[in-house]
């Protein structure tokens, strides 16, 4: 027994923190990851295996054993794959394109510009533009080729519209991938009587092969999780699990039929999340370099070839734009397709109508910003500075709500916050907390990433320099890190701005929000007005995003991180 | 001496944090109705129902928070929030879907003054809901596309089967829609209840479904502006397409098709149950439904004494409609959309 | 491999740079390297080194002029034909493959027989003193054998010309003076023609046949380490190699073969002619530490000042003195002599008369 307790005492309580303000915030901090992460998501293995009070595996074998929900598995991963490997090529495209063919500055910075769109787009933005272009009236295949006959339902549709969508996170990863390979390295090759070719195959192709690998698994997860494009695009014949276990839920009333359908999509995404933690993330290679060698004129493209590269992203680019111009110009005309007419009068129902729904959803982005911030700071903190015992359970718990496809993680949440003891359904804590543990994660990997620059030296010498804790705190811990905390904070609202495959299911009569409107004008075919709703969101996250540069500019500093780099992710 | 002070205000921050959501627990569960509001779902789109809440205010001075959402989501909702009903009255929607919810133990009956005036087939026998309009479906086809392919508009349920059609039709999804469980019951109807060719006949019909649409109204523009060709819909959005100015044909299949009786109902439980039985009152009366042409809803009122606007009155004039019996109806929704869902849908 | 000579003509190389806007890097170079010779670049950071070998190695192409490997013009040969071993300041190992195929890369390129790869391979880690490391993965190996590999990987091709850009400088003092010797001693067995950069004077001085001193993209003057320290033809190389003393002077006169300048208090004859020197002119006079010459007592021609510090370094002993406000360095390499010498002693000094010097060009 005093063995055991020396043994305890060892391992568990000289690992926790002597501070007693650090030992609460801990436990503090794990009450809500219990209560609104493992909590809500124990909830869904319950209903999966558990069929009166037993354990067993018939509720998935049941749900499995339709035809429909099968082919949704099937098809969510065959989509799933095709989105990972068509995002990562035409990421990897722009990026080889942005970083090594010499671009001038004015090209690059049009094309930074255009890919951030998508990853600030409320849902269904691409959708609502392929049924504009490609339905049977459609701009592009009826009025400009004359074709009729294009079914723009299926997995052609949702695989463009995701690729669009989601190719932006393959070219954020990936250009970080390829401008840290040390173009000497590939001059080198060069030199060693390697082609132009050979070099790309030999050199820069193997040290990206972490980076694609990476991106892929980063758009197979976002795909796998998109509710918003298949639900408009994919049409009956093309089912995939959000979708499926979204009309479970609200058109079959099928609680428990809902929640297989999401275990059913966990299991290929937790697969995704423990692969891209675990083994991906460790195979970067690590560029040797001393000191920088003279800035390189890159060779790996001739001019031409980096012309016409060049060439393809703009029109890449231009498409997205037109996209968005034909958004815009949906919601000012009377009924797009037919009467081309130009109007404000969708603007003036959704200032009207709509008006609820934007108080309503600015309010919780603004609220869930400002907690997600809290959040993400102290569990940032927690996780990287000190040392205690769950440490890393806690960061990775932490990290669970954000990784999974929000179908999941709504459900968990509408089945397990509709019953006493916790009976928030209805309220706007629950779209709150919800946001909150969900998009605070980027304000935890934020706060970790910047306190991983802070060297701590930098403290140390403001200390040797004579100045006492709280001042150094303030002078040099806080401006350092508050620049690149605020560009966390507004990815949480813009993220709050734009999700809707969690909250879809926890809007209530009280609460509403204007992407779950957008869908429901879309259902009810106000497209003019969806897209003048589409609009004002973009617009207002762009006024954000416009915020935070204008910000950051004032604070730049090594805490600074650049907002799109966390876009991405 | 640096790590007491940052612990510290980390800690304040995860108190500040932990202290805002509890505030906001407490005070979201409180639930802040004022003395003359109420909650509904409405099934209608929002173009009609809020035109009539405006009016409902208007002559009560009871206002109506609604939110729209497909029959289907608003059956769900209910049922899962059965135990803390967030609204007191669901508003409109096929009365299938009142059927089904009878069945969940959802409702709680009430027979408002005009009960007794209304048709058989606008009552629940036990007042857990009663009519407030009559929606038949009709065929809707675009009349550019007939004339391109050379087609008349569709007079019987097997034109639809003409390969003409082939990845031309929309129509809902029953697994949202009520207009699509109305049209599924119709079709059986048609085959004279007998599933095996009823389902036959839908599973041929699916080669021509270019899409099956979330809402009932969903295919709507679509035919309007010709992405497809034809669909089946219930009346009020067939016309209000037309009204719309969009070149669309109406017709009626000759062996018959069904209407279903827009109903609306009271939540047991509501928090608000005598305002909402206030809304039923007015809305089953002629009180609302005089207010159906004024707003162009093209419904056929289920109120006796109110009169059905003349160009409605001339559409229907000589169509084979039938109604669904509703209890059938309930008491088979599920069993036949999960049916629906495993041999049409795919 | 036959030794083939380099020859730069008329190089001229402009960069846009982002910040300080158009940077003419390299400005009208001539350089002609014999073959089976070592040649240093040596200049200050900035000056054009680096763009100057990168346009040898074909990486970056002038603007202007002509290079030639031997007999051939390769101006507009791309880098993959001009069979060149480069070594970078930063290795550039390919960080995905092994030691072996860092170093089997450009043969495999050629398209050699297995067998011989193997073989030459083998051959070239056993003179850079790598047998074994061959399956080791380059962020496996400390900073000095990464540099053996890079330059094994440039020699093993037989390339005609060796082009090493400051391989040295990520090493510590100590293996540096070991390595820079090693390559030498390849270079030298191997005959390969090569351009070493540095910013370096005393590895420059230590490894190569002849230096060209470069600075702001302009070669200033080319020879050996003895004649551009003896003979420096501006202020700028006299002050780049070793150290040299700076003093106001004015002419008193001057003639065809001499002037006369009174530094200070005194009057000095140089042997050498100027082009319009004019009496009363003032110019400055040059002279290195170790010609200056301490006295005890100032005599009738010497300039007298205060010593004002003085580092004793074992060989050799510094002093600096104060003459007339103005901070003159000496260097002494008698220590029984300097010890006689205070600090704060009022010390008489002696200028080498015939090593000082005047120049014409300042170099920069
Ligand atoms: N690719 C480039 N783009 C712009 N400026 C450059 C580039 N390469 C070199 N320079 C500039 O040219 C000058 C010479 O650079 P470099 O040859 O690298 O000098 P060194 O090697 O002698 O230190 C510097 O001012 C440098 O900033
Ligand atoms: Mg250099």
């Amino acid at each position: 027994m005093p063995a055991f307790f020396n043994v305890f005492k060892k391992k568990v309580l000289t690992k926790l923190p002597k501070d007693p303000a650090i030992l609460l915030s801990i436990i503090v901090i794990w009450f809500f990851l219990l209560l609104f992460i493992l909590f809500p998501l124990s909830k869904i293995f319950i209903l999966t295996f558990e069929k009166s009070g037993h354990f067993t595996f018939s509720n998935i074998l049941e749900i499995l054993g339709k035809r429909n929900h099968l082919q949704a598995f099937w098809n969510s991963l065959l989509l799933a794959t095709l989105v990972g490997l068509s995002g990562t090529i035409l990421g990897f495209f722009f990026a080889f394109t942005s970083v090594r063919a010499n671009l001038s500055k004015g090209w690059s910075k049009f094309l930074d510009g255009t890919i951030i769109l998508p990853l600030i787009s409320p849902p269904f933005t691409t959708a609502i533009a392929m049924i504009f272009s490609f339905g049977r009236r459609g701009l592009i295949t009826y009025n400009l080729l004359g074709i009729n006959t294009f079914n723009v339902y299926g997995l052609h549709s949702v695989l463009f519209a995701e690729t669009i969508t989601f190719f932006p996170i393959a070219y954020l990863t990936l250009k970080g991938v390829l401008a840290g390979i040390d173009p000497t390295v590939e001059d080198m090759a060069f030199s060693l009587g390697s082609s132009r070719g050979r070099v790309f195959r030999t050199i820069t192709l193997p040290l990206a092969i972490p980076g694609l690998a990476n991106s892929f698994l980063l758009l197979f997860a976002a795909s796998l999780a998109d509710f918003a494009t298949p639900l408009i695009l994919a049409g009956s014949r093309f089912p995939v699990l959000p979708t499926e276990a979204f009309l479970q839920i609200t058109g079959l009333f099928d609680i428990r039929g809902g929640a297989v359908l999401s275990f059913i999509l966990l299991v290929p995404a937790f697969s995704v999340f423990v692969l891209q933690r675990y083994w991906v993330s460790r195979k970067y290679y690590v560029t040797i370099t001393g000191k920088a060698g003279a800035q390189t004129q890159i060779k790996s493209v001739t001019s031409r070839t980096g012309k016409i590269f060049l060439t393809v992203c703009i029109l890449v680019s231009v498409s997205i734009l037109y996209f968005y111009i034909l958004l815009f110009y949906a919601s000012i005309v009377k009924a797009f397709g037919a009467n081309y007419q130009i109007t404000l009068k969708h603007y003036t129902v959704v200032f009207t109508e709509g008006l609820k729904a934007i108080k309503d959803t600015l309010f919780i982005a603004t609220i869930g910003m400002l907690l997600g911030g809290v959040y993400g700071v102290v569990v940032g903190y927690l996780v990287s500075k000190k040392t205690f015992i769950s440490r890393s359970a806690m960061e990775i718990i932490s990290m669970i709500n954000y990784s999974l496809p929000g179908t999941i993680v709504g459900i968990a949440y509408l089945i397990a916050f509709n019953n006493p003891p916790i009976m928030i359904t209805g309220t706007a804590i629950i779209i709150i907390a919800c946001y909150v543990f969900r998009y605070g994660a980027t304000g935890i990997r934020t706060t970790v990433a910047i306190l991983q620059q802070i060297d701590p030296s930098i403290e140390e010498a403001s200390f040797s320099l004579g100045a006492n804790a709280t001042t150094t705190f303030k002078r040099i811990t806080i401006p350092l890190i508050l620049p690149g905390l605020f560009s966390g904070l507004g990815i949480v609202f813009i993220r709050s701005m734009t999700a809707i495959s969690a909250t879809i299911f926890l809007v209530s009569i009280n609460w509403t929000l204007i992407t779950v409107r957008i869908l429901d004008k879309m259902t009810e075919l106000e497209l003019g007005v969806a897209a003048a709703f589409s609009t004002l969101v973009v617009v207002i996250v762009f006024i954000v995003i416009i915020f935070i540069n204008l910000f950051l500019r004032l604070f730049r500093g090594p805490g600074a991180i650049d907002m799109s780099n966390i876009l991405g992710g | 001496m640096l790590n007491v002070k940052k612990s510290s205000v980390l800690f304040l921050m995860t108190l500040i944090f932990s202290l805002v959501l509890v505030w906001f627990v407490g005070e979201m569960n409180i639930p802040g109705q004022a003395a003359e509001e109420l909650n509904a779902y409405s099934i209608w789109p929002e173009n009609w129902a809020r035109p009539m809440f405006e009016e409902f205010e208007k002559a009560t001075g009871i206002h109506v928070n609604f939110i729209r959402f497909s029959s289907g989501e608003a059956l769900a909702r209910i049922i899962a929030e059965k135990n803390n009903p967030q609204v007191d009255v669901l508003f409109g929607g096929p009365v299938e879907t009142h059927s089904a919810g009878i069945k969940e133990g959802v409702f709680e009956p009430y027979k408002p003054p005009t009960y007794d005036v209304l048709e058989g087939r606008f009552k629940d026998a036990n007042g857990y809901w009663v009519g407030i309009a009559d929606d038949p479906l009709v065929f809707m086809s675009n009349a550019g596309f007939l004339k391109e392919k050379n087609l008349n508009p569709p007079s019987s349920w097997y034109d639809l089967l003409d390969p003409a059609y082939k990845d031309m039709i929309q129509m809902a999804d029953a697994r949202t829609s009520g207009t699509a469980v109305t049209r599924i019951f119709t079709i059986l109807q048609v085959f004279d209840r007998d599933e095996d060719k009823a389902f036959e006949y839908m599973k041929k019909l699916r080669a021509n479904v270019q899409a099956y649409t979330k809402s009932g109204g969903g295919g709507t523009i679509p035919v309007g502006l010709g992405q497809a060709g034809a669909g089946i819909f219930f009346i009020v959005d067939a016309l209000k397409t037309q009204q719309e100015g969009y070149d669309v044909v109406v017709s009626f299949p000759k062996e018959g098709i069904g209407t279903s009786t827009e109903a609306i109902a009271l939540l047991k439980g509501a928090k608000n149950p005598e305002l909402g039985k206030k809304l039923i009152d007015w809305a089953s009366s002629p009180a609302m439904q005089n207010f159906f042409a004024k707003y162009k809803i093209n419904f056929i009122p289920a109120h006796p004494d109110v009169e059905i606007e003349p160009s409605l009155a001339e559409v229907v004039k000589n169509a084979n409609i039938f109604p669904i019996d509703s209890v059938w109806a309930g008491e088979n929704r599920k069993r036949i959309v999960d049916e629906w869902v495993e041999k049409v849908l795919p | 491999m036959e030794a083939i000579g380099i020859h730069l003509n008329n190089i001229h190389k402009t960069f846009l740079h982002r910040v300080k806007g158009e940077v003419k890097a390299v400005n009208n170079v001539n350089l002609n390297i014999e073959h089976a010779k070592l040649v240093t670049l040596l200049g200050p950071s900035g000056c054009g080194k680096t763009t100057t070998l990168r346009m040898v190695a074909g990486f970056e192409q002038p603007d202007k002029g002509t290079i030639f490997l031997g007999e051939e013009n390769v101006t507009n040969l791309l880098a993959n034909k001009r069979n060149i071993g480069f070594v970078f300041q930063n290795y550039a190992l390919f960080p995905h493959l092994s030691i072996y195929e860092n170093v089997a890369y450009g043969l495999k390129v050629q398209g050699i027989s297995p067998q011989e790869e193997k073989k030459r391979v083998n051959e070239i880690l056993a003179m850079v003193g790598l047998t074994g490391y061959e399956a080791q993965f380059p962020h496996q190996i400390s900073g000095g054998e990464q540099q053996r590999v890079a330059l094994a990987r440039a020699i093993v091709i037989r390339p005609k010309v060796l082009l090493l850009d400051e391989p040295l400088s990520n090493l510590d003092a100590k293996l540096r003076v070991h390595t820079r010797s090693e390559i030498r001693r390849l270079q030298q067995s191997l005959n390969m023609t090569s351009i070493y950069v540095t910013h370096d004077q005393e590895e420059a001085m230590a490894i190569s046949d002849r230096i060209a001193i470069m600075n702001k993209g302009k070669i200033i003057q080319v020879g050996s380490a003895e004649e551009l320290y003896f003979q420096p033809n501006s202020e700028f190389v006299a002050k780049f190699i070793g150290r040299i003393n700076s003093l106001p002077a004015e002419v008193q006169e001057a003639d065809d073969s001499f002037i006369l300048v009174k530094i200070f208090s005194h009057t000095y004859k140089i042997s050498t002619t100027l082009d319009g020197i004019k009496p009363q002119q003032k110019m400055n006079v040059f002279i290195r530490p170790e010609f200056v010459q301490l006295s005890k007592q100032a005599e009738e021609n010497e300039l007298k000042g205060i010593i004002t510090e003085k580092v004793f370094l074992g060989e050799k002993v510094e002093f600096t003195v104060d003459v007339y406000g103005h901070t003159l360095n000496i260097t002494s390499y008698n220590a029984v002599e300097s010890a006689k010498y205070l600090l704060n002693q009022e010390v008489g000094v002696c200028l080498a008369e015939k090593e000082l010097k005047i120049f014409t060009e300042k170099g920069d």
